[in-house]
Formats: structure tokens, sequence, C-alpha cells
């Protein structure tokens, strides 16, 4: 790896005070443009999702799942921003209500499968030989296994909430991350400061925690964003097959899949959801990028 | 094998360290014994490839297995072998009785983690050290070996450190549990020629004052003369020389130390004068000559040379050579 060194003259000695890998992470974030607006956007939606439909009900009195068949469904006004579906339900409430289910999906099942995978992938790829052929052809066979299928066993098993579906998603969605992270840890349990930590008699335990696993939080997190999109694309599959979100409460994947069996006539229906969708997923990639930039110390420019 | 000394905090008997390649094996060190003794510092001296590198790491039982493995050996350290003892108890020893510096301590140093989180972590293993009593002591460590301002530099990252200082973090590193043995793998090969002395410098200075043993693996004689109490010369996995520094620079016996020796540029050397070469390349360690190993390149080989491989003399009591020319130098 090519390591820039401290330019010169007092290159070592300008830097500011010593500071946290966070700290520093954290100031070279916010001179990402692209990111800070990206985690602001997300902020924001975020926000409104969990804020909207209590705000919209306590204010024109109408929540997610209100019915006035007669307002059937009516292009954007007024009254209802984003119009009305076939039921006369308001959108904008049951996009940001299906916003609020979906970002919790995503978030949590990708939150549940980083952890898992990154803690497999490190042990198997440290402990090497037998121990990593054993835990790879797990995942391999997991690998080969239709994904969906197993989700929808466990979703079967373990009964239809939310809690399970995002349990089920990510129980399933670590594979990935595993891979990445035993492929990262077999090149950097080479580097010679791992060698150096054991010759200073660090328990392998310790190594794996302290010394691996911060040193691979970059390529984790990038997995970890990109996953957020598949998650809540999954979820609007399970939804769909109805063993997710359940009919009257919505979903980001359940209205798009609504609105595109009539974006011909009722095009609203499509264009909000899907447009939330598409912002969300623009966000969290650019804020993913900006963030792997940043964890890395080895950037400073 | 001789019966280690009473002085002896670690004795290296027979040790092999062997790699499988594809279809042969690699013989990366065949056969070192060596004494380490109380204070002393042991140079250990030889081309890239002679497998000094691999003879240190196998003696800390840092070289992983498989690949590796050792057909014959011990590493006796206070009564016990190390290379037969469990993983658990080893790890005790690494960094407290035995700890080991590198090469290059910018890749030897957690990129991740600041200096105080990579020094506490070594007393907090052995010494289950309070955080707060752990720093105190990583600072006072870094003060020793020179570092200015160390309460606040403590909290930096390693890029942000100079070559010179990174070594000498991983130094402070290293003693903070004052071990009884000093592993330093070409310490200062990465470092300019002002800073190498500089190191050197603390490194004996610390020896005397911790009392520690240095075994020192270098390429490099002129570090040798400098720093070296005893020197070991290693060709193609072996120990073919060894002696006190005196003995090795002013009676060398072995034809490769001459060689070694008169490859070395002096200051006081005549104008324009050539630099004298060892002919030819060390051998492939998976595909040894027969015979004496440096017998391809020896200008005084001889039949005998090419059918069986000398075995180390007593030339004086603390001098020892693997060559069977050697008793008729001239």
């Amino acid at each position: 790896m090519n390591v820039p060194a401290a330019s010169g003259d007092g290159g070592a000695t300008t830097l500011v005070a010593g500071s946290s890998l966070w700290a520093d992470a954290w100031r070279r974030l916010r001179r990402n443009r692209l990111a800070v607006a990206s985690a602001v956007t997300i902020l924001a939606l975020a926000c409104a999702c969990l804020a909207g439909p209590w705000l919209i009900a306590a204010t024109w009195g109408h929540d997610e799942q209100s019915q006035d068949l007669a307002s059937g469904p009516r292009p954007p006004s007024w009254e209802h921003p984003f119009g009305t579906d076939f039921y006369g339900r308001d959108l904008l409430v049951r996009v940001l209500a299906g916003g609020r289910v979906s970002l919790t999906v995503g978030l949590l099942a990708a939150l549940v499968a980083a952890t898992i995978g990154t803690l497999y992938g490190a042990v198997a790829s440290y402990a090497g030989g037998l121990i990593d052929a054993v835990m790879m052809r797990a995942v391999d066979v997991l690998y080969a296994l239709p994904y969906m299928f197993l989700v929808i066993i466990l979703v079967t098993i373990l009964g239809k909430s939310l809690l399970l579906v995002f349990l089920a998603l990510g129980a399933v969605g670590w594979l990935l991350t595993a891979r990445v992270v035993r492929g990262q840890v077999l090149s950097l349990k080479e580097r010679e400061f791992i060698l150096a930590a054991r010759s200073l008699g660090t328990p392998a335990h310790d190594i794996v925690l302290r010394h691996l696993i911060p040193n691979v939080i970059g390529p984790v997190i990038v997995t970890f964003t990109l996953s957020v999109p598949s998650m809540i694309l999954q979820e609007a599959f399970l939804s769909f097959l109805g063993l997710g979100i359940q009919a009257p409460r919505p979903s980001l994947g359940a209205l798009i899949s609504d609105g595109a069996g009539q974006m011909l006539v009722f095009w609203w229906t499509l264009v909000f959801p899907g447009g939330l969708m598409a912002v969300l997923l623009f966000a969290l990639n650019f804020l993913g990028d900006g963030l792997r930039d940043a964890l890395d110390p080895r950037l400073e420019r | 094998m001789t019966r280690p000394a009473t002085d002896t905090v670690l004795a290296v008997r027979d040790l092999r360290t062997f790699f499988h390649g594809e279809g042969h094996v690699v013989k990366a060190v065949d056969g070192v014994s060596f004494d380490v003794r109380r204070g002393e510092t042991l140079a250990i001296v030889g081309e890239s490839g002679s497998g000094k590198s691999v003879a240190c790491l196998s003696a800390l039982r840092l070289v992983p297995s498989p690949p590796a493995f050792h057909p014959s050996g011990e590493v006796l350290h206070g009564g016990r072998d190390l290379l037969v003892m469990p993983e658990r108890e080893i790890e005790r020893l690494r960094g407290d009785r035995l700890a080991m510096i590198f090469q290059d301590p910018l890749s030897a140093l957690n990129p991740y983690l600041t200096v105080a989180r990579q020094l506490t972590e070594v007393l907090e293993v052995h010494r289950s050290a309070s955080p707060a009593a752990a720093r105190r002591e990583a600072i006072s460590m870094l003060e020793r070996v020179g570092i200015a301002d160390a309460a606040h530099r403590i909290d930096h990252h390693p890029h942000q450190f100079s070559g010179g200082m990174r070594q000498r973090v991983m130094i402070a590193m290293a003693l903070l549990c004052r071990p009884e043995v000093l592993f330093a793998d070409e310490p200062t090969t990465a470092l300019d020629v002002t800073i190498q002395a500089q190191i050197l410098a603390l490194v004996a200075e610390l020896r005397r004052e911790l009392g520690m043993a240095v075994v020192l693996v270098t390429h490099d004689l002129g570090v040798v003369a400098g720093a070296a109490d005893r020197v070991a010369v290693m060709y193609a996995g072996r120990i073919v020389e060894e002696g006190t520094v005196e003995e090795i620079f002013a009676r060398p016996l072995h034809p490769y130390t001459r060689g070694l020796l008169a490859s070395t540029p002096q200051i006081d050397m005549p104008d324009r004068g050539l630099l004298a070469a060892i002919p030819g390349l060390p051998p492939d360690p998976a595909h040894l000559p027969v015979g004496c190993p440096f017998q391809p390149r020896c200008d005084r080989a001889v039949d005998r040379c090419r059918q069986a491989s000398p075995q180390m003399a007593v030339f004086t009591t603390s001098h020892r050579v693997a060559c069977l020319e050697a008793g008729e130098a001239p």
C-alpha cells in the first residue's frame, strides 16, 4: 500500500493536537460537501418520515390508513400535495409512513448483517487453515441456496412482524460482508503490524477486535451503505408476497409496486414513492463513499 | 551440544525452520544454535535470504505454521522450551520477557490506532494495568526514548511521526515491560544514516540501563562493529562462524566472513580501490548444494568440501567456525 509520507518540514508538527480516529474522520467528512449534503438529506427525510405522519394527522386529521372512497385517485392538489390513491388515502402521509418502515427495516437489517458478517469473516480469516475452510464453505452453501427462499422460510417459521422481517433479512444478508471482510483480513494479517502485535503478546481475540476490525471498518461501511438499499428492496419484495409489512400499513416497496401497476393513468402514485426511494438510495451511496474516504487516516491530503 | 551457561537468558539449540514449497522443502533455517547472555548484544549477520530474520521469528514462534514446521530444535528460556509450550503461555512471554522491533516502523504500527492505544494495550495485556496507570507509564517510556512533548504526542497516529520517531515509538512499545531479550530485526535499515546512529545509541543505552540482551539482526557490518559484543555469521540457513566482535573482525576464519569483510567499504581505503565482491549468488534454500553450502562460491573449496557439510568446530572458547579449511587459514 502506498503511504504518502508526512510532507517534510513541519508536516508532522503543524498537525493539530492528537485526536481520535472518529474525531479525525468527522473533520475529514465535514470537508466533503457531497457527503455532508447527503447526510443532511438522509437526516431530513428520516425526520420527515418520523414526525410527518403524526403532524399531518394532528393538522388535517387523516393518517396513512384513513380512506375516503369519494375522493378516489386524485392528482396532487393543495389539499393532498402528493395526490390520493385508489381508496382516497392521502399519498403524502402514506409515502412518509412507508419511508419510516423502509428506513427502519433497511438500517436495522443492514446493521445486523454487517455485525454478523464482520465478526464471522474476521474470525475465519485470522484463524486460517481448517477453521477458515469450514467456516467459508458454510458461507458458500448458504450462498448457493436461494436467498429469498431462506428468508421466506425464516419469516414463515418465526411469524410476520416488523422485527422478524429485519432479523430474517439480516441473518441471511451477512454473507457478502463476511466475504468482503475475510478478503481484507487475509491481506491485513500478513502486514507487519499484526506480526508486531503478536510479538508483543497480544492475544488472538484482541488482535481481531482491536487491530483487524478497525482496519476493515471502511469496506464494511461501504458494504453497509450499499446493503441498506438492497434490504429496502427485499423488504418490498417480501411485502409484495404478503410476508412483510401487512396490507393497510404502507412501505415504500409496497407503494412502488402499487404505483407501477397504474403509472400510465395515475402517475403520481409511482413518482412520489419512487422519487423518495431514489433520493434515499443516492444519498446513502454518496454518504457511504464519503465515510470510506473519511475513515482512512492515510488519505490525508 | 553445550549446556547453557548460567547467565544465558535464551538458548537456541539445533533450530530448523522448513517451509513446504511446491514439491520441495525450503530450508530457511537449518540447524542453528546460539546463546544469548544477559546484557550482551549478539549480532546475527548475513545476506538477504540467509535465514537470519526467520531464525529470530522462529525463536519467538512467530512464523505461521503451517506452512512452516520445525523438524528439530529447542528454544530454551527459563528452563522451558518455547517451541512446545501452549500458545497462551508463549503469548504471556512475548512482549513481556521477550520483545521484538522491526525493520519498517511504519508498517509495524497499526495505522488506525493512536500510539496511546498501541502502547497501553501492551501494559493492559501483561500487567493488567488500569488505563490511567498504563497511560502514565507509556508517556514516561516515550519520554525515555526521546520523544519530545510525549504527553501530547501520545495521542497522535503513527503517520503523524517521522521515520526515526516511529522507530522510537516501536522501541518504547517493545520495552514497556522491560524484557530480558530484545530482538531487533534490521531496526535501522529503513532510516537515514544520521537517525541510524541515534537509534543504535538509544538501544545500547537502554540495554545497559535495563540489563537486557539484544539480538541484532543486520546485514550492515558497520552497525555490527559499533554495537555488538558477539557476532554470528549466517549463510544459507546455518551459522558458519561465531565469535566475539574482535575475533570476527581481526581474525575471520570462514571464507564467507572474510569475503563479507573485504566487501565492506573502508574510509582509509586507497584511492579508487575497487570493492571486493563475493562471486556468485547465495544458494536457493530450496535447492542447496551438496556438501558445504558455500563451496560453489568459495575460492578455497577442495574436494572434501563437496562431499560433506562441515560441522561447527571450536577454535577458541568463544570462536567457532564451520569450515573444513578454516584451520589452515593464512
